[in-house]
């Protein structure tokens, strides 16, 4: 009776959160599963009782995302059945919600996840904002000395605040076939011969020799991919808090970004479409990054095979590498258990599994023993011999709010586009709003 | 006379009761419970829009004097947030590209829906049919028209292309959404495509209203058709077309989804309504102080709008009296 009263109590004092009632039915779920098999023994029930497994919610969008789902879903239900104290829950929401709902809870009072996936972007606002956990402790438990310098942005004062899980790289991919059908023996070795091969692979309306991201509808995409074009000019879009949008390297990235949509893109054609027309053999080149290769492969299998990436045809072979870190949610109940996924994670064998499932092929860590596999991807020769850049290399300290500095950059060339202003004057406009935006900011 | 005194007594109709110095206690209390009920009845629904949209309205009005970066305490900002707001020429910009829409929308949707009307409103063959065509666009949900519209306009396959280009003094493939002006005149065209229907059976339902006598009359005192139309059915329609101004200028003020899928408030800011900034602003780059005071100045500008059109109302009302 005291016992219950005590219970009780403390239920009041807490109050009963979402997480409580989902903890509940998470566990009464588990308990009953756990039960079933085991009915003809007397003594399963008590043990299962005793021993309650604790539940953490993994919060990312890889559940919606074709191909890392199933990789990920493979890793957990290892992890869930090599022990029974802690149980993996899938929670989140799709990419395009995924970020915007993770702050509106933050904002809110907190996160409810225990795990909370990240973006380049998301991971310094829950940075900033306290949410997240150091997980240093892990890398060292583990012994990892060889963790990808990318990570570099995300340690402070020594400790690592998130382990990245899918490094996401630029690469320049075509489409071999059409290639080969219309007569292309060699591969561009500079971008004007690459915008050359586009527009004689350009046949409107039917057929594309490029596409990239440009409608306004789609800021995220737009903003996202037209970074990587300074790339072959090794422009950077700002340093430290100054914009450098009328530096030449970006006024030559944006003329070269007009060209390639007057001569080879579908204009005004939104993603989606450009993907159906990219797996309908439509589009012959894209820059796309690594990780989205893994859709092709489940949802275009007929397409896959044809899929190839080039040497990056400019000087120095830059290109821009994101991770996105798995962080622990500081203010959630179950840090250590958490962390102990964590650790479970990053073994290089599981490791490993999760990178080879996911199709994935910038390891966070010297995990080793990849060479067969790399022997396997028809498409990895682009990602060879590459230097990378990170989000903070290329837009500076308005990494923190690269949404709003992309917005800014994506308007103006927008207006380029449509040829309503020439590139100097759309850049020179675009500074004195990313200027005043680093004065807002400071 | 108060709703007691009409109740009044089974004895003493039309009696105050309940301060009759005869009346008992219980006669008090019975004949006291109708003048609670309809306060009874309202509660849940005022209990609702209190907590569902007037907290969350003077929640923003807050937001609006404060700074509150994510996982921080907040801070008292005063005037800031709206000093920068109004310095901002960008948000003038916006100010100005929401009122063109406001505009045009409510122009061509009235226009379209009074020009249909007036059609449905003569007898002819196939007029139920026709009538039941027009609301189509209405009906239909706005994510999956704006899905249709964007193959429609897309400028290297979209069907409008082909008839844009019977016409000879267009010789490439409009882009449609990339164009400044092409793409205003097309969220405009679109949004009052979708909204018309509404308004033409609401002006409709008006014309049906206006005697028949006054038309026959008119024209017997050898008055024409135009003239018909604007000494006797326009006036007899006047408080129906101004409220639906008022309510079309709401609905395009406080649209979302046709802008957002279609141009995402581009090329340029063309089309970047107020509401598209403060989306952009709270949940795009998570300015949630700075999206509150733009959420006022919205407020402010639709309550305007709408006392604007409701003074119009009065002022004819009282004319007309």
């Amino acid at each position: 009776m005291s016992e219950h009263k005590t219970i009780t109590n403390h239920r009041k004092q807490r109050g009963i959160s979402r997480r409580d009632v989902l903890k509940s039915t998470g566990a009464a779920a588990l308990g009953a599963a756990t039960m079933a098999p085991k009915a003809s023994s007397a003594f399963a029930a008590p043990a299962v009782i005793q021993n309650e497994p604790v539940t953490l919610t993994y919060a990312t969008w890889f559940w919606w995302e074709p191909g890392r789902q199933d990789a990920w879903r493979f890793i957990v239900e290892k992890f869930n059945s090599s022990q029974n104290d802690i149980r993996i829950e899938e929670g989140g929401w799709p990419f395009n919600d995924f970020t915007r709902n993770i702050i509106v809870q933050a904002q809110a009072g907190g996160v409810e996840a225990d795990l909370i996936q990240t973006t380049p972007d998301l991971v310094l606002r829950l940075l900033d904002a306290n949410q997240i956990a150091p997980v240093q402790d892990v890398v060292d438990s583990l012994g990892i000395t060889t963790l990808n310098p990318a990570h570099n942005y995300i340690t402070i004062d020594g400790q690592v605040y998130g382990l990245d899980v899918v490094t996401v790289a630029f690469g320049l991919f075509y489409n071999a076939a059409m290639y080969e059908g219309a007569g292309i023996s060699s591969l561009p070795a500079s971008t004007d011969e690459w915008l050359t091969v586009s527009e004689q692979l350009t046949e409107r309306p039917n057929q594309f020799g490029s596409f990239s991201p440009h409608v306004l509808a789609e800021p995220e995409s737009f903003w996202f991919t037209l970074q990587q074009w300074a790339m072959p000019f090794g422009g950077l879009w700002a340093e430290g808090d100054t914009p450098l949008v009328t530096s030449e390297p970006i006024l030559n990235a944006v003329s070269l970004f007009k060209d390639f949509y007057d001569r080879t893109f579908p204009q005004g054609t939104n993603e989606a479409t450009a993907n159906r027309m990219w797996a309908n053999q439509q589009i012959a080149s894209e820059l796309i990054v690594s990780a989205a290769v893994n859709t092709y492969k489940a949802e275009a299998p007929e397409f896959y095979p044809n899929i190839r990436s080039m040497p990056l045809p400019w000087e120095g072979k830059d290109t821009i590498a994101r991770i996105h870190p798995i962080t622990v949610n500081a203010n959630g109940e179950h840090v250590d258990e958490a962390k102990h996924f964590l650790e479970f994670l990053y073994t290089p064998e599981n490791y490993r599994e999760l990178l080879t499932r996911s199709l994935d092929v910038i390891p966070a860590y010297d995990v080793g023993g990849l060479d067969d596999y790399f022997a396997d991807i028809q498409w990895l020769e682009g990602f060879q011999d590459v230097n990378y850049l990170t989000p903070p290399d290329v837009v500076g300290d308005f990494v923190h709010n690269n949404q709003e500095f992309g917005q800014i950059v994506i308007s103006k060339v927008s207006e380029v586009l449509t040829g309503n202003q020439a590139v100097e004057d759309a850049m020179a406009d675009a500074q004195v709003e990313l200027e005043d935006l680093a004065s807002r900011l400071e | 006379m108060s709703l007691l005194n009409r109740v009044g007594t089974a004895d003493h109709p039309g009696k105050s009761a309940p301060f009759s110095k005869t009346a008992t206690g219980a006669q008090k209390r019975r004949f006291a419970l109708p003048s609670l009920l309809p306060y009874a009845l309202a509660l849940p629904i005022l209990a609702y829009e209190a907590y569902f949209i007037l907290y969350p309205i003077l929640q923003q009005i807050r937001l609006s004097f404060y700074q509150q970066p994510m996982g921080a305490a907040e801070e008292w900002a005063g005037l800031a947030n709206y000093s920068r707001m109004l310095t901002d020429p960008s948000f003038w910009s916006v100010v100005r590209v929401s009122l063109m829409y406001l505009v045009g929308v409510v122009v061509v949707a009235i226009g379209f829906a009074l020009a249909s009307a007036l059609m449905l409103n003569r007898h002819f063959r196939g007029r139920t049919v026709t009538r039941a065509v027009m609301t189509m666009p209405w009906a239909f949900p706005d994510v999956p028209t704006v899905l249709v519209f964007l193959w429609m306009l897309n400028p290297n396959f979209g069907v409008l292309n082909v008839f844009a280009l019977w016409l000879p003094w267009v010789e490439s493939a409009p882009n449609w959404l990339m164009d400044t002006r092409l793409a205003f005149v097309s969220i405009v065209l679109i949004t009052a495509w979708k909204g018309f229907p509404f308004y033409s059976l609401v002006i409709l339902a008006a014309l049906q209203t206006v005697p028949a006598e006054l038309s026959e009359a008119a024209r017997v005192d050898g008055a024409s058709k135009v003239q018909v139309f604007f000494a006797v059915t326009l006036p007899g329609i006047m408080p129906t077309l101004l409220l639906l101004t008022v309510l079309a200028s709401i609905f395009s003020f406080k649209q979302f989804t046709i802008i957002w899928l279609l141009t995402g408030g581009g090329p340029a800011g063309a089309t970047e309504t107020i509401v598209i900034r403060i989306y952009n602003t709270a949940f795009r780059f998570y300015d949630f102080s700075y999206a509150a005071v733009l959420g006022v100045a919205g407020f402010v500008m639709a309550l305007t709008v709408a006392l604007v059109f409701l003074a119009a109302q009065r002022r004819q009302d009282l004319e007309a009296a």
